[in-house]
């Protein structure tokens, strides 16, 4: 029962995000309240589908370049020729996240301009230390029994890592990806500050003309593409970890 | 057949397994016990390389392992470890087949040779084969452990604590079973255990380790007989010397012909079971001799208690 | 007595002989060498300062050698290859850390200077800043000082100290005028009265409305514990709260309070209004509740079933299990939560200036209106020390809780 109603929640959820995407003007007499002084209810200084496309995308870019460079530096650390590295690693990835992400964004301005530049540095940047503990996490939790097991059937330490270990500490990475691609949504809103295409312009726009409509539909348009994207990456996590019999890991 | 040769490993400063030599003829199973902490892991681990000696020479049909890369060596030996070690991603019929996939055989060759190894082990391939590892029992995801042990048709098989983690009456079970596979492939295995009734058991050599060192490497006879060193008779249990001695004795090679002045004794045992369990039948009947009776179940000669007496009495 | 000693054992042997093999390819320190080649390749090729004619001048770049006198170059070089030879062949992590903050002394000795050397007397237009390449030795050096810090392994006390002493350093060299010189500091000085203006309204922003979240959020996940058909509605209500991206609700709690304050005038005496503060205040609070409350829940939660049985068992009330059970070792897991919240609004706390809720965040954004990078410096910096301080605290209190019930 509950399940139920929780799935034609989503149902309805994603019915309502993309008929609003594709036609806002529908969705007008809602967000008229909003409005005052013969305001516009409806963003219309450009196109809500391809803002939501390139804030969807730059999202998707960065927590995959973040997933890739923050899970080869976990194997990394986790073989042996690369402990030495380990400390330094964990902590530069947690100072890290004490940047805030307005810091960021101002700082790497001057470095690569403005545009989707910055905001990609940051989202990539802020990615790093979820994924990157879950993956040490995922890595150092396979049962010392099955590592031997493999070295003992005569893996190669590349068999090893890519048949027994990665596929088993998958879950947990995926657990990272979906924190930091939860984070990476909402700050990426922020990454129109410094004019990044994205749906944050939506919401400046709002602020700049005092238009509390825009600043709504902003908003609540970033929060269901963050709560469907959640909620679709958790029933992923979810099925492989039914499928292995794996301990959950629920980390919200 | 396996050779050890002053085979040392230190660790730092402390020699876990020091100066043991020993050989391993083909077919034989060797019982490696100690307490923990003795080096019998250690050892074992040696001979498929997860271990490297600090010094000393092991070789396997005369040919030194080192020589082989350390990969490629142990997809040739068979390797079982306590709490099984099954890749909790792969389905038991992917467990089993992992060596024959490193090793490159044909499909089709495969399938066929996990359900063999699954009817080997008395599990049903259609029930089981498609089945995760965290949805069997402990009894059978040791059995799936020695399947995929025995998957590339190994000469040498090693195992350490291979029941450790199994309750006592499936462990008995899981020991018979094991010994009848081995009768049946002729496979070298090496087992190592804290266990001594499980060295006894199995062993047709047995190996009494204590701090890293080798006290006495023989069978099971001398063991008791001839106890090398205090220790060893101390770890066999020296008051358990005869029991353990009338365990090595089947009924049936003790059986004496019937006498035809006298009346068949009115209980049996099987000629399979032991003079040890012949001599508990005694015991609780209260009578004075028992009928040996063959696998058809006719008796084929019989054991009186004079005689288990004289098989227990010491050398 | 002891069954793991066996697999221990194995563990090390498989290591041992690669180990050795390792080392005897490189015998250097790797993670020192790696760093001391950063290091070296940063003062070769990068700019060591930079020299604008004016605030908005494209800059000059100039070398390390021509920053700084013939002499005080040689000094800095070879200070720089003592702290690389530190780096590369000694292992232990106090000499590491020795090194390593002798070099960032050194370097910040050389920044003043250079600083100094390249201002004209009595110009007020110039401006000087440090380039990549002391930018990257300096982060050099603090990787190094780290990773000596991590093996270390201090206790939390001792953590608190040494942030005590950095701070102190800082504050010594800000107060000596060592950077008065460089355009950062120059920025400031024209804006010292607004600087601690805003440094007090950001610290009561993100200090402020973690203590709020802390006085509501606690007793919602006592609550939540205490009553599990609460906790799931609760909990999912909070986590659709963090979804809302925050220059968003910022954005949309101005109407409310806006409308607040028309009906209620008295409330605008404390400082409630459509714009500036209150918004932020409160959207501040919103996004803190959810991992108080959380942590609070899992914290109570982690207890163990045995424990509490016990504790029943013994007569206790459900009030006493929850004071003298549950909450004493729940509070670990609090303090985190607190942690993620405190470093995460003063973060947050940048944004509220999109909304006129002053903070730091007022300098970064007019910096980056004017592409003044000083000015965006100005209101960045302070907000990462500010929330690297508040990390390493409350990490140590987190620890020093944890120490004696494990």
């Amino acid at each position: 029962m509950k399940v139920s109603v929780g799935t034609i929640a989503r149902l309805v959820g994603a019915i309502l995000l993309a008929a609003f995407l594709v036609r806002p003007e529908a969705f007008a007499p809602l967000f008229a309240p909003l409005t005052s002084n013969g305001a516009p209810p409806i963003y219309r200084q450009g196109n809500l589908l391809a803002l939501a496309w390139s804030h969807f995308q730059i999202v998707v870019f960065a927590t995959l370049a973040s997933t890739l460079v923050a899970v080869s530096l976990g194997v990394l650390v986790t073989r042996r020729s690369g402990a030495e590295f380990l400390p330094l690693s964990r902590a530069v990835v947690n100072v890290g996240q004490t940047f805030p992400p307005v810091a960021v964004l101002a700082l790497t301005v001057p470095l690569v301009g403005f545009g989707d530049g910055p905001t990609f540095i940051a989202l990539f940047a802020y990615g790093l230390l979820p994924i990157f503990e879950n993956t040490l996490v995922g890595i150092q939790q396979v049962p010392a029994a099955v590592t031997e097991a493999a070295r003992g059937c005569g893996m190669t330490p590349a068999q090893r890592l890519f048949r027994v270990e990665l596929p088993l500490a998958l879950p947990q990475i995926m657990t990272g990806t979906r924190l930091a691609v939860v984070v990476a949504i909402g700050t990426a809103t922020i990454g129109s500050t410094v004019a990044a295409k994205g749906l944050g312009e939506v919401i400046i726009a709002g602020l700049l003309s005092d238009n509390t409509a825009f600043i709504v539909q902003g908003g609540l348009v970033v929060a269901l593409m963050a709560a469907l994207i959640y909620d679709a990456m958790l029933a992923a996590e979810r099925s492989i970890i039914l499928r292995l019999g794996l301990p959950a890991n629920e980390r919200e | 057949m396996i050779r050890l040769e002053g085979v040392t490993r230190f660790y730092g400063e402390r020699a876990v397994v020091d100066d043991v030599s020993l050989v391993v003829e083909k077919g034989e199973m060797a019982v490696v016990v100690g307490r923990s902490g003795s080096g019998k892991s250690t050892l074992l681990r040696m001979i498929n390389r997860l271990v490297e000696p600090t010094s000393g020479l092991i070789s396997i049909d005369g040919r030194d392992v080192s020589t082989v890369p350390a990969h490629v060596l142990r997809r040739g030996i068979g390797y079982v470890i306590q709490g099984h070690g099954l890749f909790p991603h792969r389905t038991v019929a992917d467990n089993i087949a992992t060596v024959p996939r490193l090793l490159g055989w044909p499909r089709d060759r495969i399938a066929r040779r996990v359900s063999e190894l699954l009817e080997l082990l008395q599990l049903s391939p259609a029930r089981f084969s498609g089945q995760y590892p965290h949805q069997l029992s402990g009894g059978e995801q040791q059995r799936v452990g020695v399947a995929r042990a025995l998957a590339a048709g190994p000469d040498i098989v090693l195992m350490d604590e291979p029941f450790g983690a199994l309750d006592p009456i499936i462990r008995s079970k899981a020991q018979d079973d094991l010994k009848a596979i081995q009768a049946r492939l002729g496979a070298t295995i090496v087992l190592v255990t804290h266990d001594m009734d499980e060295a006894f058991r199995l062993g047709d050599r047995i190996a009494v380790m204590e701090a890293g060192r080798v006290l006495q490497y023989g069978t099971p006879r001398d063991m008791i007989a001839r106890p090398a060193d205090p220790r060893v008779a101390e770890l066999t249990g020296s008051g358990e010397g005869a029991l353990r001695l009338l365990a090595l004795v089947r009924a049936g090679d003790a059986a004496e012909p019937f006498d035809a002045s006298t009346p068949p004794p009115s209980h049996s045992v099987p000629a399979g079971a032991s003079l040890r369990e012949a001599l508990a039948s005694l015991l609780w009947t209260g009578e004075g001799e028992l009928a040996v009776t063959g696998d058809d179940g006719r008796p084929v000669g019989r054991v009186t208690l004079a005689s288990v007496l004289r098989h227990g009495r010491s050398p | 007595m002891a069954p793991p000693a066996k697999a221990v054992i194995g563990g090390q042997g498989a290591g041992r002989p690669s180990t050795a093999r390792g080392r005897a390819a490189w015998p250097a320190d790797r993670l020192g060498s790696l760093l001391a080649a950063v290091g070296f390749a940063a003062a070769v090729l990068l700019p060591f300062m930079i020299v604008k004619a004016n605030r908005i001048a494209s800059g000059q770049p100039h070398g390390l050698a021509d920053s700084l006198s013939r002499a005080g170059a040689a000094e800095l070089a070879a200070l720089l290859a003592v702290v690389a030879g530190v780096a590369m062949l000694v292992r232990a992590p106090t000499v590491r850390l020795a090194a390593a903050l002798a070099g960032l002394a050194g370097l910040a000795a050389a920044v003043s200077h250079a600083a100094s050397r390249f201002t004209p007397p009595g110009d007020s237009f110039a401006r000087v800043s440090p380039g990549a390449g002391a930018w990257l030795m300096t982060a050099v050096l603090a990787l190094l000082a780290t990773d000596a810090l991590a093996r270390l392994r201090l206790f939390p006390g001792a953590r608190v100290a040494a942030l005590a002493l950095a701070i102190a350093a800082c504050w010594l060299a800000f107060r000596f005028g060592l950077f008065d010189q460089l355009s950062v500091m120059r920025e400031y000085a024209n804006r010292a009265d607004v600087f601690a203006r805003e440094a007090r309204w950001h610290l009561v922003l993100a200090g402020g409305s973690c203590a709020v979240a802390v006085l509501i959020g606690l007793p919602l996940g006592i609550l939540c514990h205490r009553a599990p058909r609460l906790r799931a509605g609760t909990l999912q209500g909070l986590n659709i709260v963090q979804t809302i991206p925050s220059i968003a609700l910022f954005g949309m709690l101005m109407v409310p309070l806006g409308l607040l304050a028309r009906s209620f005038p008295v409330l605008s005496q404390f400082g409630v209004a459509g714009i500036g503060g209150a918004p932020a205040f409160v959207a501040l609070v919103l996004y803190a509740l959810l991992p108080v409350t959380a942590n609070t829940v899992a914290g109570l939660a982690q207890a163990p079933a045995a424990a509490v049985d016990a504790a029943r068992g013994m007569g206790m009330t459900d009030g006493q299990v929850l004071r003298e059970v549950e909450l004493p070792l729940a509070v670990p897991v609090i303090l985190t939560g607190i942690r993620i919240v405190l470093v995460q609004n003063i973060g947050l706390a940048t944004v509220a200036a999109l909304i006129g809720g002053g903070g730091f965040g007022t300098f970064v954004f007019q910096g980056l209106g004017q592409t003044a990078i000083d000015l965006v410096l100005l209101g960045a910096a302070p907000t990462v020390a500010l929330a690297f301080c508040a990390s390493v605290l409350l990490d140590a209190a987190a620890e020093a809780f944890e120490g004696p019930g494990s």
